[in-house]
C-alpha cells in the first residue's frame, strides 16, 4: 500500500477543483482520496506537501522507442498498405528515448508505427516504466489503426514513381483497403462457421476489422485538407477516427466538430511556412476545444522529446487556452482518445495508481519539474 | 514618439525600476527613468506590468530557409563544406519573416543564420523579427560568421568527398585558418573572398558562432579557438559543462541551443542544473532555440529553453538576462538591443509578469523600433 499525504490534488474529474488531499493506492489501483486519509501500520508514505499531484501524463502519439536506431523499426516502407503490421513488434522498452519517458511524467503512451504508408499498422497502449518487458506494459493492444494521408506516403512512394504519388492516390489507395476488408468481413460473417465458405485468409483485411467494428479507430496523419479526406472516408466507412497532428485544423472547425473524432494536435511551436508547414501552433486548437471536441496535445516522440508534453501544455496556456483545460489536453482527454479513460487519465477510486508529484504547478509554473513519478502504485522514479 | 508609462522596468541583471518610463522616439530609447516625459508623445499605460528589453534570439535560419522549396532550402551552400564568403542576407525572404509569430514570443531581434550543413557556413546578420521592407530588418551584415562542428556536417559531405570524419573537420578547419592568416601575410596575393573573411575573424573583428553538439565536439572547437584566438561563440553546447573552466578562461560565449528536439539524439547531454550553476560562476551563457538541427527550424522553443532552465532552478531574472543582455554580448550587438537604456533599438514586451516563469504571464505587448507590432487579445 502506499499513501501519498497532503498534496495539492488536481484529480482531473469533471468540475473537480485543485484541493489539498491525500491519496490511497492498494494493489496498484487508487482506493480512496480525500483529507487525512488512514493506512494500516507498514504502509509506505510520502509526505506530499507542497507537492502536486496529476494523474501520470498520457501521450497518445509517440515512436519512442522505435526510432533512436540507426534502422528505425516503425516504418515498413515497402507496401503503402500495411494493416497487419503491429507497432508492439517495433517498440524497444531499452532504448535510451523509452527510458526517458517516465522521467518527465508520462505514464502512459500511444505508440504508432510511422507516416511512411497510407495503412501503417495498428498501435498500443503501455505504461511507460516499472516491468521488465513490454508484454507487461501493455494497457492495449491493439489500440488503434495508425493511416497517414499527404505529404508522408507522397514523399515515400510518389518520389520512386509508385502509387501513390497524390492525395488522390492516397484516397484511392485508402478507400480501397477498408472497401476490401469490409467485403471479406461481410464474406465471414456470411461464412458463418463453416470452414469451406470463408474467403482465403487475408492479413490485412482481418486487422482492419476491428475498425470497421468500431473497436478501435483509425489513427490518421493529417495536415490541412487531408482532414476533410478522413472525415468523409471514415463516415462512408461507419469508422471512429482520431486527427493526428492536425496542423491548421482551425480552418476546418465546423466540420470536425460534427465529425467528432479527437484532434491529437502536435507537435507545436512549428514555424509558418506554406503547404503543410501552417497552422503549428497551438491556437488552432483552442475555439475546437470551446466547441466540445476532444482535443489532446501529442510528441510524436522523438520528434520532441517527452518532456515537450507538458511544455506544449504551458504553451497552450501562454496561447490563452484555459490552465485546466491545458492540463486536461495531456491526461484524461489523451485517454479518452485512445479509449482507455476507464483505467487511466485521472485519478479517482478504481482508477490505476498513475500519478505524477510535482514540485510547484504544472503546465502553469515553469519551475515545476516531475519529483515522483508512480504508475501501478509502484515509484519508478524519484528525483534525486 | 511613444512613452511606456508607469511600468515594473526592468534594468538588468536582477534589478527592477518601478513606476519607471520609457521613451522612444522614432526607432530609439531616448531615455529611461521614473519621471521621463515628453509633449505629444503617444503613451502606453503599462501600470501594473513588467516591461523587459524584447528576446534577442541568438541564431535562426527562419526567413532564409525557403519553406516553399522543400529539398533546395536557401540556407546550406554545401557545395564545399569551406564557404566562409556566403551571406545569409542573400537568401533572406520578408515575406517569409512576415509569415511568423516571433512578436509574439516576446522575440524582437535575432542573429540569422546560415545552415547547419557546412563547416564554415558563411556571414550572419542581425536582424528585427518583423518589417514592412527588406531594408528596414537588417540591424548588422557580416556581423558574425556560422561554422558547425557536427554530425550533420559528417552526414552531408560523406557522400561528396570530406569531412567524413572529426579528424577531417578539425583539419579542414585549422587549414582554413592557417591559409587565412598565411593570407593576410602576404602584400601581393589574388583577392579571395572566404580568406578576406576569415581575416576578419582572425582579427577578432567578428564573432565566430560555431555548432558543437557534444563534450568530443565542443573539446576540438576549443581547441581551435585556443590555437586561432578566435571570438568564439559556441552553439547547441550541449554537454558543454566539462569545458566551462576553459570557456571561461577565455571570455567565449555559450549560446545553449534547444533540447526539446530529440530526433538529432541531443538533448541527453545538456545538465541544465550544471549550468545554472555554472552561469553564477560567470559563464556567458544564453538560450536560443535549436537552429536548424530541428527539422522544421524553430524559434518559439527559445520560451521553452526558458522552462527548462526554471525547472533546473534559474531565476526569472537569470533567465531574463539570458534571453535578453546575453545573447546580445555574445553577437557583439550590444549596443544595438538586449537591454533598456537611451540609444538602444526601441524593442521592449509589456507583459504580465516575467514570461519565463510562468506560462500566463503572458506578452502583452510587443514594441520593436519604436512601433507597436503585436497586442495580446483580449481573451
Amino acid at each position: 500500500m502506499l499513501l501519498i499525504k497532503n498534496a495539492l490534488v488536481y484529480t482531473m474529474e469533471p468540475n473537480d477543483t485543485p484541493e489539498k488531499r491525500d491519496i490511497l493506492v492498494q494493489d496498484g489501483v487508487i482506493s480512496a482520496i480525500g483529507a487525512n486519509l488512514s493506512a494500516p501500520d507498514g504502509t509506505q508514505v510520502i509526505d506530499a506537501s507542497g507537492m502536486v499531484a496529476t494523474p501520470g501524463l498520457v501521450d497518445a502519439h509517440t515512436h519512442a522507442g522505435g526510432f533512436d536506431s540507426s534502422s528505425p523499426d516503425l516504418n515498413e516502407k515497402t507496401d503503402p498498405v500495411t494493416a497487419q503490421l503491429n507497432a508492439i513488434d517495433g517498440i524497444d522498452i531499452s532504448s535510451e528515448d523509452f527510458k526517458d519517458i517516465h522521467v518527465h511524467g508520462v505514464t502512459a503512451s500511444c505508440f504508432v508505427p510511422g507516416s511512411a504508408n497510407v495503412v501503417c499498422g495498428t498501435g498500443f497502449v503501455a505504461k511507460t516504466a516499472g516491468k521488465n518487458t513490454l508484454e507487461e506494459l501493455v494497457v492495449k493492444h491493439p489500440a488503434v489503426m495508425k493511416c497517414a494521408l499527404g505529404g508522408n506516403p507522397k514523399g515515400c512512394y510518389g518520389k520512386k514513381g509508385q502509387a501513390p504519388m497524390t492525395r488522390m492516390g492516397i484516397a484511392e489507395i485508402f478507400r480501397e483497403a477498408l472497401r476490401k476488408a469490409k467485403d471479406y468481413m461481410e464474406k465471414k460473417e456470411a461464412a458463418g462457421n463453416d470452414p469451406e465458405k470463408l474467403p482465403p485468409y487475408d492479413a490485412k483485411c482481418e486487422a482492419l476489422i476491428p475498425v470497421l467494428k468500431k473497436e478501435i479507430p483509425l489513427k490518421v496523419h493529417c495536415e490541412q485538407f487531408d482532414m476533410l479526406t478522413t472525415i468523409q472516408i471514415a463516415k462512408e466507412f461507419g469508422c471512429n477516427y482520431t486527427i493526428e497532428h492536425g496542423w491548421a485544423c482551425d480552418l476546418y472547425a465546423d466540420e470536425l466538430v460534427e465529425g467528432g473524432g479527437t484532434i491529437c494536435f502536435g507537435p507545436i511551436g512549428i514555424p509558418e511556412g506554406y503547404g503543410e508547414l501552417t497552422g503549428g501552433d497551438v491556437a488552432c486548437v483552442r475555439e475546437l476545444d470551446e466547441r466540445g471536441l476532444n482535443i489532446c496535445l501529442i510528441t510524436d516522440g522523438p520528434i520532441c522529446s517527452s518532456e515537450t508534453l507538458l511544455i506544449s501544455a504551458g504553451e497552450a496556456v501562454r496561447y490563452g487556452i484555459p490552465h485546466m483545460r491545458a492540463l486536461r489536453m495531456v491526461t484524461i482527454n489523451a485517454a479518452k482518445a485512445l479509449q482507455v479513460d476507464d483505467r487511466i487519465g485521472s485519478l479517482a477510486p478504481g482508477k490505476d495508481a498513475d500519478i505524477a508529484l510535482w514540485s510547484a504547478i504544472p503546465a502553469l509554473e515553469t519551475r515545476a519539474k516531475v519529483l515522483y513519478t508512480i504508475i501501478n502504485g509502484e515509484i519508478v522514479y524519484q528525483k534525486s | 514618439m511613444l512613452l511606456i508609462q508607469n511600468g515594473n522596468v526592468y534594468a538588468g541583471h536582477g534589478h527592477f525600476i518601478p513606476n519607471c518610463n520609457v521613451l522612444c522616439r522614432d526607432s530609439l530609447i531616448e531615455a529611461v527613468g521614473p519621471g521621463v516625459a515628453a509633449d505629444g508623445a503617444e503613451v502606453i499605460d503599462a501600470t501594473g506590468f513588467d516591461v523587459y528589453p524584447g528576446f534577442v534570439l541568438g541564431q535562426c535560419a527562419v526567413g532564409a530557409v525557403s519553406f516553399a522549396e522543400l529539398g533546395s532550402w536557401d540556407m546550406d551552400e554545401t557545395s564545399n563544406p569551406i564557404v566562409p564568403q556566403m551571406d545569409i542576407r542573400y537568401a533572406f525572404n520578408l515575406e517569409e519573416l512576415k509569415l511568423q509569430r516571433f512578436a509574439r514570443a516576446g522575440i524582437t531581434s535575432y542573429g540569422l543564420t546560415p545552415g547547419s550543413h557546412a563547416l564554415i557556413a558563411g556571414q550572419m546578420s542581425f536582424i528585427h523579427s518583423v518589417g514592412e521592407h527588406t531594408k528596414d530588418v537588417f540591424l548588422a551584415e557580416q556581423m558574425a560568421l556560422k561554422g558547425n562542428y557536427t554530425k550533420t556536417v559528417k552526414n552531408s559531405f560523406k557522400s561528396k568527398g570530406a569531412p567524413e570524419t572529426r579528424m577531417a573537420m578539425y583539419h579542414m578547419l585549422d587549414e582554413a585558418f592557417r591559409a587565412a592568416a598565411e593570407y593576410a601575410s602576404k602584400e601581393k596575393k589574388d583577392y579571395d573572398a572566404g580568406k578576406e573573411v576569415l581575416c576578419r575573424v582572425l582579427r577578432r573583428e567578428i564573432p565566430f558562432v560555431i555548432s558543437a553538439n557534444s563534450a568530443l565536439e565542443i573539446e576540438s572547437v576549443v581547441r581551435l579557438g585556443k590555437k586561432y584566438n578566435l571570438r568564439l561563440v559556441i552553439f547547441g553546447a550541449y554537454g558543454v559543462e566539462t569545458m566551462a573552466e576553459e570557456i571561461m578562461a577565455q571570455g567565449w560565449h555559450v549560446m545553449l541551443g534547444d533540447s526539446t528536439y530529440d530526433m538529432a539524439g541531443l538533448k541527453y547531454g545538456t545538465n541544465h542544473e550544471k549550468l545554472v550553476e555554472l552561469y553564477r560562476k560567470g559563464l556567458k551563457l544564453s538560450i536560443s532555440s535549436s537552429g536548424d538541427e530541428a527539422y522544421p527550424n524553430a524559434y518559439e522553443q527559445l520560451l521553452w529553453v526558458a522552462a527548462q532552465m526554471s525547472a533546473a532552478g534559474a531565476t526569472g531574472e537569470e533567465i531574463m538576462d539570458m534571453m535578453t543582455i546575453q545573447p546580445a554580448q555574445a553577437l557583439g550587438m550590444d549596443h544595438l538591443v538586449g537591454s533598456l537604456e537611451a540609444g538602444k533599438q526601441a524593442d521592449v514586451i509589456i507583459c504580465r509578469g516575467n514570461p519565463a516563469v510562468r506560462f500566463d504571464n503572458f506578452v502583452e505587448r510587443t514594441i520593436m523600433a519604436g512601433k507597436e507590432v503585436f497586442r495580446r487579445e483580449a481573451k
